[in-house]
């Protein structure tokens, strides 16, 4: 759920646990623009549709469509903070693609505990890192669901998606909240990944995870539930993301392990190395036969895709860390405009899980977060994955965009400059193209001097050429996570 | 996932067990009133004399009503004191509360004096009321 990229590789790289800021000179401070932008409160009604200003370029023949974006965006009242960057309330960014530019609008999703705290005027609910106030009314998850991660397109809906609670669904027009999403009455508040892995063929895998049970969730291309069954974890772990491939369903079981039954929750996972990190490979036929391989301990938040080779050998990528130390820590600091440039950042790694039950990672030594792949390959044979990249000294997050090729080992690169926080960026096909990657990177970009969110728009065969186009919206919109592009 | 699994180890313990129904008459009578149902099924109360019993789902009583309206109604003689209610609407009407397979209640529950739980069933102290003669009313919104 990062992108907060703080690899020890960058210029403060020496400094190593001690924030920027402490040791920037005051007059480098005092000139750096200000980040905390980005996890600031979103206005509560929302941002009404406006033009975005073209920085240059034109929107190419064929692309059309909105991109839809989800994150945090309401952090504080007053000087009540969340616990927890990934407990602000979700908000849906629209992004309006046409021949003639670029219309930006978006707003709250309406959630229980979005409502239940604006009405207080305080954080009251529980989450990830926060703590719930005494009177905290919760009744289920969905009370506290933030509905803050992800948003999927799904038949006329969109459904802005939480790990632990249901996806709230929401009119992709209006962008009006029509609730919580109960697949079937004896299923209602069981939880769905933000992860959801869509299959070239439409259908939809996601999952819940409750201590060492996992709940996997089959439905069709419109959202109804064709199966939903229990399947047992290897350990009672943590995953954010997850991969699937033609024949299987691949859980990178993280030996992150919830301790004691209090909030916050983030400061009560305990990270057990000694279990390593055990990726549980499941067959979409039959959940029953599965196979378990090993890894030695590290973390992630973002795998890629996956992809099976003739011989069986299973392959995905994912962006690693050694520990979990940014989800139990540096989440909580961002939102209190603290980050530390030595917290180390995820490095692009391929795991490749082989017939004879090896597991091996090819680490790139290149800092990633965010994979993205051509979705159309979800599951299929495919060389590349495009990713953010690259630290600034003045903020946190990422700074470039990235392309790696796992075929050839070429990268290519558009840095967008110090001032540049970059958020995930999708890959859209050309219509009629159907090459890997023919088509268009479209991703959003919050510019700390302009003070405003852009849109730009890719190549995606050519990153290094920098973007075809570029509009700058009228607002700085907080930081997100992921999105949708709907054609 | 987080969430879920901490939710669901406190509801895994609680709100279970309201099957049978046992009526204590005495000297007064309380009046439950239940607004915001959907109309069918049931709403099923368990009433309570003590902390230790409500802690302990050991319920003096139970009483139910049928919802064929967004209202439903029952009234039981009981002696005056001081109790507390937990309740669900069995929408379903199998005489039992909805779990998903994670143990999480999927159908609508309720407290006495509209108290709510935080993560987990209402507290005695929020719950409780005292019923005196020969009326007592608790209105309850679900
Ligand atoms: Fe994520």
């Amino acid at each position: 759920m990062t992108n907060f990229d703080m690899s020890r590789r960058g210029l403060l790289g020496a400094l190593t646990g001690a924030g920027a800021a402490a040791f920037a000179p005051k007059s480098w401070a005092a000139a750096a623009a200000d980040w905390t932008i980005g996890v600031s409160n979103a206005p509560a009604e929302g941002y009404a549709d406006s033009a975005m200003m073209r920085l240059h370029g034109r929107m190419p023949a064929g692309l059309s469509g909105q991109l839809y974006r989800n994150g945090p965006a309401w952090f504080r009242y007053g000087d009540d903070i969340t616990g927890h960057w990934f407990d602000g309330d979700g908000m849906i960014q629209r992004y309006d693609l046409t021949g003639d530019g670029v219309r930006h609008s978006g707003k709250f999703v309406d959630t229980f505990k979005r409502r239940t705290e604006q009405a207080a005027g305080r954080i009251m609910m529980p989450g990830f890192g926060t703590k719930a106030a005494p009177d905290a009314p919760v009744s289920g998850p969905d009370d506290v669901n933030a509905a803050n991660t992800s948003v999927m397109r799904v038949g006329d809906e969109l459904w802005a998606l939480w790990e632990g609670g249901s996806p709230y669904r929401v009119d992709p027009h209006s962008l009006a909240t029509l609730g919580p999403k109960t697949f079937r009455d004896d299923l209602k508040g069981m939880a769905f990944l933000a992860h959801p892995k869509v299959e070239p063929s439409g259908r939809i895998w996601s999952a819940a995870f409750m201590g060492s049970r996992g709940w996997i969730w089959q439905l069709d291309a419109r959202g109804g539930l064709e199966r939903g069954e229990m399947i047992e974890l290897p350990l009672p772990g943590y995953t954010h993301d997850w991969a699937v491939t033609e024949r299987y369903l691949i859980f990178p079981m993280q030996p992150w392990v919830m301790e004691g039954m209090t909030v916050p929750i983030s400061e009560h996972m305990s990270w057990k190395p000694e279990q390593g990190l055990q990726i549980l490979v499941v067959d979409k036929n039959d959940f029953s036969k599965r196979r378990v391989y090993e890894l030695p301990a590290a973390f992630y938040f973002h795998t890629g895709d996956a992809w099976e080779d003739s011989d069986g050998t299973l392959h995905f990528d994912v962006c690693l860390t050694a520990t979990p130390e940014f989800g139990a820590k540096g989440g909580h600091d961002i939102v209190r405009g603290k980050f530390d440039s030595g917290t180390a950042g995820a490095d692009l790694v391929l795991v490749s899980l082989y017939p004879d039950g090896r597991a091996v990672t090819r680490p790139t030594g290149v800092s990633a977060e965010f994979p993205q792949t051509d979705r159309r390959r979800q599951g299929l044979r495919r060389d590349r994955v495009v990713h953010v990249h690259g630290e600034s000294k003045i903020h946190p997050g990422a700074r470039a965009l990235s392309l790696f090729d796992w075929k050839t080992g070429k990268r290519q690169v558009h840095d967008f400059g110090a001032d540049a926080m970059v958020e995930e960026a999708l890959f859209v096909p050309r219509p009629g193209g159907t090459e890997e990657l023919d088509g268009w990177m479209v991703g959003t970009v919050l510019d700390l001097k302009a003070k405003a969110t852009q849109l730009h728009v890719f190549d995606a065969r050519h990153l290094d050429d920098g973007p075809v186009a570029s509009w700058q919206g009228q607002h700085a919109t907080p930081l997100g996570f992921h999105g949708t592009f709907v054609s | 996932m987080f969430k879920s699994q901490l939710i669901n180890v406190v509801f895994a313990a609680a709100l279970l067990g309201l099957t049978a129904t046992a009526a204590h008459a005495e000297t007064a009578s309380l009046t439950v009133v239940c607004d915001n149902l959907k109309p069918q099924g049931k709403v099923m109360i368990a009433i309570y004399d003590s902390q230790a019993g409500y802690d302990g789902d050991k319920a003096v009583s139970y009483a139910m009503a049928d919802v064929t309206s967004s209202q439903a109604k029952v009234t039981v003689e009981l002696a005056p004191g001081e109790y507390g209610l937990k309740m669900f609407h069995d929408i379903d009407g199998d005489g039992r509360m909805g779990m998903n397979p994670f143990g999480m209640p999927t159908e609508p529950f309720a407290f006495s004096n509209n108290a709510k739980g935080n993560m987990g069933p209402a507290t005695w102290d929020a719950a409780r009321f005292t019923v005196t003669a020969p009326e007592t009313t608790q209105n309850i919104a679900f």
